[in-house]
């Protein structure tokens, strides 16, 4: 029996619209985009743009769609493994996404065409990189009018950058609750004066949200005769955002984990023995994909990813994050994915019928997960009892690499000092029996010089 | 080969604005577009100024006064 179903985030563009079948994801072009479609082929421009890793390459196919009245061509793009949102990503992450789709634009006008949206969900990581995803975001360049996607553009990407930089680095998190971008008014009125000292953020950004409040339910002047926004207007806009967007830059400071690694009481020896652990059982599993819970920079995963397998990346600090996508960036590493993950709040499904984005753990799906130095923040900062965690990751995968940090740990000493000890049923042997319930454990092993243990377990339950 | 109406046009171009560029957006774009504009014009009209007035002698004169930045035409394709 055929599985034939639209993709829940496909369905604002009447251009056309992304579906699944038979296990295989389609692209179908509609029949009104069929000038704009020869013309991103023919134009050079889906080549270039294919060449320098700027959008995702696509074929052909010759198969019916569901909805083939109305249907130009079916094409099969390149298949993204993981889909993170941009309330997910850390700074430099949602930075360089807005500089793509700039660039794209750039690429796209020597061309004769023009980015018809600027959504940051068009977005995402390939290999390590940002590449835009929707094949029909291009139209026919339109002479003398200005960029359509510019509201679009200051909403998904400059405000919440500027947010980012100078209010708080968790600004992103309003992507969730605003879907098309984070409102001018309100980011207009969150922001600082000093940042009107700059120019572009001045008028990207508060001048937008003025304009936007003055011409509000009114319509667009009736268009003139002749051209009203000349190329040379829109090159100078784009590359005034471009280097607007640039200039936004921060720091991880005062994060209490991007520290961690310099005040934790593991010597050398420790640090050596819980990689090794880590990778002798990598060996044993020979895992498909890794997710990481609670990574912190990503050395844990980063032993996964060495041996060649796709990791996911994860943590709550977005200091982390942001120090291990950087480290992605810098070592040019091609199958690790760093996001922004709190474990005890992870995304919840948003938008049209609370699924046009998925929640993040249907998906992101991995046979394998890392739990290191994680557990004992979920028991004693989170008060979640073990039964409750055990069952929630036999939910989420087939191996399970996890660390039991006990009360006698210098790290879990310093959880308790600010609060009262009701955990008496934290300890190994608790911890054992509760996962006992859904795991086979394979293997338990000291970390030198520490009371902590690495186990291998195995999910019973699993299907 | 038949010929396509402005009003097939105009409805396709319609279809393609599914996205709502806002009222105020488009206003504000092509004001900032215009100064900019300006701003680019003088970057490379004075770029080029100081490039003929290089070539032509060895000692380079002295800069008028203003704006003595260095214009920087992003040419990154």
């Amino acid at each position: 029996m055929n599985e034939i179903n639209r993709v829940p985030a496909s369905f604002r563009d009447p251009s056309g619209f992304v579906f699944q079948q038979d296990g295989h994801l389609y692209r179908q072009v509609n029949e009104g985009y069929t000038s704009h479609y020869e013309t991103l082929m023919n134009s050079g421009l889906y080549a270039s743009l294919v060449k320098n890793k700027m959008l995702v390459a696509h074929q052909e196919v010759a198969i019916n769609s569901p909805w083939q009245e109305g249907a130009y061509r079916i094409l099969e793009p390149t298949v993204i493994p993981w889909i993170t949102y941009p309330y997910e990503w850390c700074f430099s992450q949602l930075k360089d996404a807005a500089l793509l789709t700039l660039a794209i634009q750039k690429l796209a006008i020597q061309h004769g065409m023009t980015l018809k949206d600027a959504s940051a969900y068009n977005i995402q990581f390939l290999n390590g990189q940002p590449i835009l995803i929707d094949t029909l975001s291009f139209e026919i360049y339109p002479e003398g009018k200005p960029w359509e996607a510019y509201r679009q553009y200051c909403q998904h990407f400059l405000a919440p950058l500027t947010l980012m930089v100078y209010r708080d680095v968790s600004f992103n998190r309003l992507l969730q609750v605003y879907l098309d971008g984070i409102p001018l008014e309100l980011t207009d009125q969150l922001l600082p004066i000093k940042a009107h000292l700059d120019f572009g953020l001045f008028s990207h950004l508060h001048l937008h949200a003025r304009a936007q409040r003055k011409y509000s339910g009114k319509t667009a002047p009736a268009p003139r005769a002749g051209p009203e926004f000349s190329r040379l207007s829109h090159q100078a806009l784009i590359e005034n955002l471009e280097a607007t967007t640039q200039k936004l830059a921060w720091k991880p400071t005062g994060s209490e984990w991007a520290d961690y690694y310099k005040s934790t009481n593991y010597s050398d020896r420790s640090f050596d023995s819980k990689l090794a652990i880590v990778k002798d059982y990598l060996h044993q599993v020979q895992p498909e994909q890794v997710l990481d819970l609670g990574a912190n920079t990503g050395i844990f995963s980063r032993v996964a990813s060495a041996m060649g397998i796709p990791v996911i990346s994860t943590d709550y600090d977005p200091g982390a994050i942001e120090r291990n996508y950087l480290e992605v960036k810098q070592k040019k590493e091609t199958n690790l994915l760093p996001m922004v993950l709190d474990v005890t709040n992870p995304s919840p499904g948003i938008g049209w019928n609370n699924q046009e984005r998925a929640p993040f753990f249907k998906r992101i799906k991995a046979d394998t997960l890392m739990a290191l130095a994680l557990i004992h923040h979920l028991a004693i900062s989170n008060n979640l009892p073990l039964d409750t965690m055990a069952e929630f990751f036999s939910q989420i995968g087939h191996w399970l690499i996890i660390e039991f940090v006990p009360k006698e740990d210098s790290q879990v000493q310093r959880l308790l000092q600010s609060r009262r000890d009701i955990f008496p049923n934290y300890c190994a042997q608790s911890f054992e029996s509760a996962f006992d319930r859904y795991f086979v454990i394979h293997a338990k092993k000291e970390v030198a010089e520490s009371s902590r243990q690495v186990y291998l377990m195995e999910n019973k339950t699993w299907s | 080969m038949r010929v396509v109406t402005s009003f097939e046009i105009s409805h396709i171009r319609l279809m393609l604005l599914y996205l709502d560029p806002g009222s105020g957006s488009l206003i504000i774009q092509i004001i900032i577009g215009a100064l900019l504009a300006i701003g680019l014009t003088i970057r490379i009209f004075w770029s080029r100024i100081k490039a003929f007035f290089l070539r032509k002698k060895p000692d380079p004169e002295s800069p008028n006064s203003g704006d003595t930045k260095t214009p920087e035409i992003d040419e990154r394709n």
